[in-house]
């Protein structure tokens, strides 16, 4: 039987939209499947990244356009691998390509259907910070810009003969009769890149997340600051006031997962930069017990911004309790007890491997390490044909990730090459 | 002022920052203005001074040239020429009689679709108070 020259990436994150771009650029087709509405992972959330402070919409955005435009490369968002069979250098691939219903061809982003929507929900993309409708992109600049219909939230579900944003449509993109479809593709490698999600921080109890006002976790801080989130890149606290102080708390759930999620230390420095830029004399706190700085940028920036007059308190036992309106976080320094008063705390949590991750690997039969990423040897996975790449395989900076992509990128092409 | 004018505007866009910062501004439906010509260059640093030149010649009000912040360019240091570069122009359109209002060096990333809309809309009403451009009602040039 003849051998597959395709690829398949499932995830197109950072490390899913590096690996494609490079193995469309050697001749390949590639399929680049994502379970959301729109690509681009987690690395769109950030408005700007360690350690040259550049902005990341100005690093991904060509990249993204470059994906869609690549004739190499088919995009499939809101798609899910079903199953996996045969061996390397010939996969069967049965992909679940989930009803949009609004047409990507038809489409031109306008976005006119949202207003006349009646649904109003949380919008996960922004962390639940802003509300959205049942038909939406979740954030502006989202790529493809083509709205999604949840049909779980949509009046249409209950019976209901609601039809507003089909009105408003001027393209007729809307099409309430799209169905699930089901893809059957052949490929000869398939490079896995299901990256990350933060651990949910409310179980830390102390910490007071979900149950105090202003208690955020990272992605929360970062969409604040993204001047296309909620508040347009102002920093503000729930009722809106902008905070004096900001404590930022290190290692959230370290000791309970049992590993360091290596970009923390660095995102939060980064946070530092956020609010001495967007809160003129502002106080930042930070709690630690062990700083990971590494890599050759980093260090410098990290002093740069820790000398800007962050206090750095080496501590633990941290509790965290009042909100009303100021945070009174407890701590014990030396053995010695002690409290500070913030505005906001942003907890740093850790990173988990994403659950697409666990379901992938049954499917796929991958072997995963003690924490639940993804085992590797090298660029491959304990199954001949399947690379890995990006936080999928354990936590890491952008730069990791996209090194691990090009990695991947190259097994793959390598193994799909003829003779 | 002219009756019913409406300034001819041309914007030179950087196709890493600026150029996605009016696509943003697009799919943020916010309004720019109408009159705005844009032309997607790789770099700001890529725009020729003659460039505007033959823009002022041929009938624009305005020129707006956009690119990434410095520090962030996507070739390290094109912004940085770009601005030595229109530090002298600017200059040049004064001594032509051009007047340096209309002529705006602006750093807009590719997530400000707010400061897009902010800086054309503001650049548009400076121009709107400028009034035509004199450079183009002279018949010698022509």
């Amino acid at each position: 039987m003849a051998r597959s020259k395709d690829i398949l990436i499932i995830g197109a994150g950072l490390a899913g939209i590096e690996a494609s771009l490079l193995c469309a650029s050697s001749g390949r087709k590639v399929y680049l499947v994502e379970r959301e509405s729109y690509f681009g992972g987690s690395a769109i959330k950030s408005e700007e990244v360690f350690p040259l402070m550049e902005c990341a919409t100005c690093m991904l955005a060509p990249k993204q356009s470059e994906v869609l435009e690549n004739k190499n490369i088919e995009l499939l968002t809101l798609s899910e691998i079903e199953s996996v069979t045969g061996s390397a250098g010939d996969f069967e691939v049965k992909i679940k390509k989930k009803a949009r219903y609004v047409s990507i061809a038809d489409c031109i982003g306008c976005g006119a259907c949202f207003d006349p929507c009646p649904v109003e929900v949380d919008n996960e993309f922004e962390e639940g910070l802003t509300k959205r409708k049942a038909i939406y992109i979740p954030c502006a600049g989202a790529l493809p810009n083509v709205p999604m219909i949840d049909m779980t939230n949509c009046v249409r579900r209950s019976g209901e003969d609601c039809h507003l944003c089909q009105d408003a449509c001027m393209f007729e993109a809307i099409r309430y009769d799209d169905r699930d479809e089901e893809l059957t593709l052949k490929v000869g490698a398939i490079i896995v890149a299901t990256g990350f999600r933060f651990g949910d921080v409310s179980r830390f109890v102390q910490f007071g997340y979900g149950k105090l006002k202003n208690v955020l976790h990272a992605f929360e801080f970062e969409r604040l600051r993204a001047s296309n989130g909620p508040t347009s890149g102002e920093i503000k606290t729930s009722d809106g006031r902008s905070p004096s102080s900001l404590a930022l708390i290190h290692c959230v759930g370290r000791k309970e997962v049992g590993y360091c999620s290596q970009i923390c230390c660095m995102y939060l420095a980064k946070f530092a930069h956020y609010a001495f830029d967007k809160l003129e004399g502002v106080k930042i706190y930070q709690f630690y017990r062990e700083a990971s700085i590494p890599g050759k940028g980093n260090q410098h920036f990290y002093r740069e911004v820790m000398e800007k007059g962050v206090v750095s308190i080496r501590s633990d036992q941290i509790e965290i309790s009042g909100g009303d309106p100021q945070l009174t976080i407890r701590y014990r320094r030396d053995g010695k007890e002690e409290s500070v008063q913030v505005d906001m705390v942003i907890l740093a949590p850790p990173i988990e491997p994403h659950p697409e991750t666990k379901r992938l690997a049954e499917l796929l039969n991958l072997e995963l390490d003690e924490f639940g990423f993804i085992k590797k040897n090298g660029v491959e996975t304990s199954r001949s044909g399947i690379f890995a790449a990006g936080c999928a395989t354990g936590p890491k900076s952008m730069e990791e990730v996209i090194v691990e992509a090009e990695a991947a990128a190259g097994g793959a092409i390598f193994i799909t090459e003829d003779g | 002022m002219a009756e019913g004018f409406q300034p001819n505007l041309v914007g030179f866009l950087c196709n890493w920052c600026s150029y996605a910062a009016a696509d943003l501004a697009g799919s943020n439906r916010l309004e720019v203005p109408a009159s705005l010509t844009t032309i997607r260059v790789m770099c700001s640093s890529r725009v020729n001074p003659v460039f505007l030149l033959a823009a002022y010649l041929r009938g624009a009000d305005g020129i707006l040239l956009a690119g990434c912040h410095p520090g962030d360019c996507h070739y390290l240091t094109g912004n940085y020429y770009a601005r030595r570069r229109f530090a002298l122009l600017i200059k040049i359109l004064e001594t032509f009689g051009i007047g340096s209002g209309r002529f705006r060096l602006s750093w807009i990333s590719a997530s400000e679709g707010q400061r897009f809309a902010q800086v054309t809309n503001e650049f548009a009403q400076s121009i709107l108070k400028l009034g035509p451009s004199p450079i183009k009602s002279r018949p010698f040039l022509d």
